[in-house]
């Protein structure tokens, strides 16, 4: 009988820690703010922050849709879009992991691999020009590291170093231009074929006077950044 | 022996229930700001611990770079440990480390979304959604997620940087 009963307590003990345990998965699962505190909280990128590195394939807001009864399912295109989405990212990811474990990582490399994974999301895996597209992508990581060294040995200032990347960008753009059509184009950059893509990275006399300001501010103030934290605060704010 | 075997397996249970609580209390978002260039917009981007109290911004739009007032990209997203915080820090920093702004020549590694990125996959592991900020893919063709030479030297000697605590 004390055996009998026993083992209903172990049982009931059991149930007790696996539903506490649940509740503090799902604290920790992606986002954690109320859907009223914040409007975003509701397009979560589907990051899975107890995992680690790799992202989970289904996102915040879809295991929350698994909770709802199925005659209230949202259309299938969002949940679909996300998926990809965070298939997408997690394959990046596995791209950069296995780039740095080796030891040495081609950058040159990676990055083609990477805007190829993009093709492949954007345009689908058979596009006949997906070859020539990252052929683009290294032919432009040559050509920048051209122009970086010509910075970097004070050649050239920051502003003429600027001119000629927004140069370069512009002739990316035409080169990408050939090989899609109009509505390709605009799919996978998201702007007009004939828009110059460096327009979206304030390449701009004004940040370049920003930012030589900033380093010279550098060598005399230490950073702009926020001060930095003791091990002991970051640990205070973690177990609060 | 039945007891003791429920007795060992409800002491796993607990130790796990007090890691999962632990590790529930440090912050970050990505943020996006708008802004009207040339003739169309584009997005800046930046990245904050801790409910907006810690945020990184490079200081492209000098001293008055938006650094708060944004529209978050994605939920607050909850990381784990000092040595993700470490991490997040020093891929975000704007000053000389090897991740740092005056490291990372802007317009040739990266601009600020891929700033941005290095903060916020240091907590918990992927970037922005290219979808959600403007230029975002265009950037993403031009240097990738994290910058063209994250992999190669940043995410190394970041790691290395932070293995103290880890």
């Amino acid at each position: 009988m004390k055996k009998a009963m026993r083992t209903r307590l172990a049982f009931l003990g059991v149930a007790l820690a696996t539903a506490v345990i649940a509740l503090f998965a799902t604290r920790g699962r992606g986002s954690v703010n109320t859907p009223s505190s914040s409007p975003s909280a509701a397009s979560g990128d589907g990051e899975d922050l107890n995992t680690g590195r790799r992202a989970s394939l289904a996102p915040p807001r879809l295991l929350a849709m698994a909770a709802t009864p199925p005659d209230a399912a949202p259309p299938r295109e969002i949940e679909e879009s996300d998926v990809r989405m965070a298939e997408f990212q997690s394959r990046v990811t596995g791209l950069i992991d296995d780039c740095t474990r080796k030891g040495s990582c081609d950058s040159r490399q990676l990055l083609m691999d990477q805007v190829g994974l993009a093709f492949d999301l954007k345009l689908g895996p058979d596009h006949p020009m997906r070859k020539e597209l990252q052929d683009v992508v290294g032919w432009s990581f040559d050509q920048r590291e051209a122009i970086s060294k010509r910075f970097t040995s004070k050649e050239i200032d920051r502003k003429k170093l600027f001119g000629l990347l927004n140069e370069h960008f512009a002739e990316m753009g035409n080169r990408y231009g050939q090989l899609l059509d109009d509505v390709e184009y605009e799919t996978m950059f998201g702007s007009k074929k004939g828009r110059n893509p460096a327009e979206y990275f304030s390449l701009t006399d004004q940040v370049a006077e920003n930012l030589d300001r900033h380093e010279a501010s550098l060598a005399s103030n230490g950073t702009l950044e926020p001060p930095p934290e003791s091990e002991e605060h970051a640990e205070s704010l973690i177990s609060r | 022996m039945h007891a003791y075997k429920t007795r060992i397996m409800m002491m796993v249970l607990g130790l796990s229930m007090s890691l999962a609580g632990a590790a529930n209390a440090t912050s970050t978002q990505a943020y996006k700001f708008g802004f009207d260039f040339f003739s169309g917009e584009l997005d800046h981007t930046y990245f904050c611990l801790d409910a907006g109290t810690a945020c990184y911004s490079l200081p492209i739009y000098g001293f008055s770079t938006p650094r708060s007032g944004g529209t978050p990209v994605a939920g607050t997203l909850v990381g784990k440990s000092y040595h993700q915080r470490c991490l997040a820090r020093a891929r975000a920093s704007t000053g000389a480390s090897v991740c740092g702004a005056a490291n990372n020549l802007y317009g040739i590694e990266g601009v600020c979304h891929q700033h941005t990125n290095k903060g916020q996959m240091s907590m918990h592991g992927t970037f922005m959604n290219p979808d959600r900020i403007t230029g975002g893919w265009s950037s993403f063709v031009a240097y990738g997620p994290y910058g063209v030479t994250y992999a190669a030297t940043c995410a190394p000697a970041s790691t290395a940087q932070c293995a103290f605590s880890w």
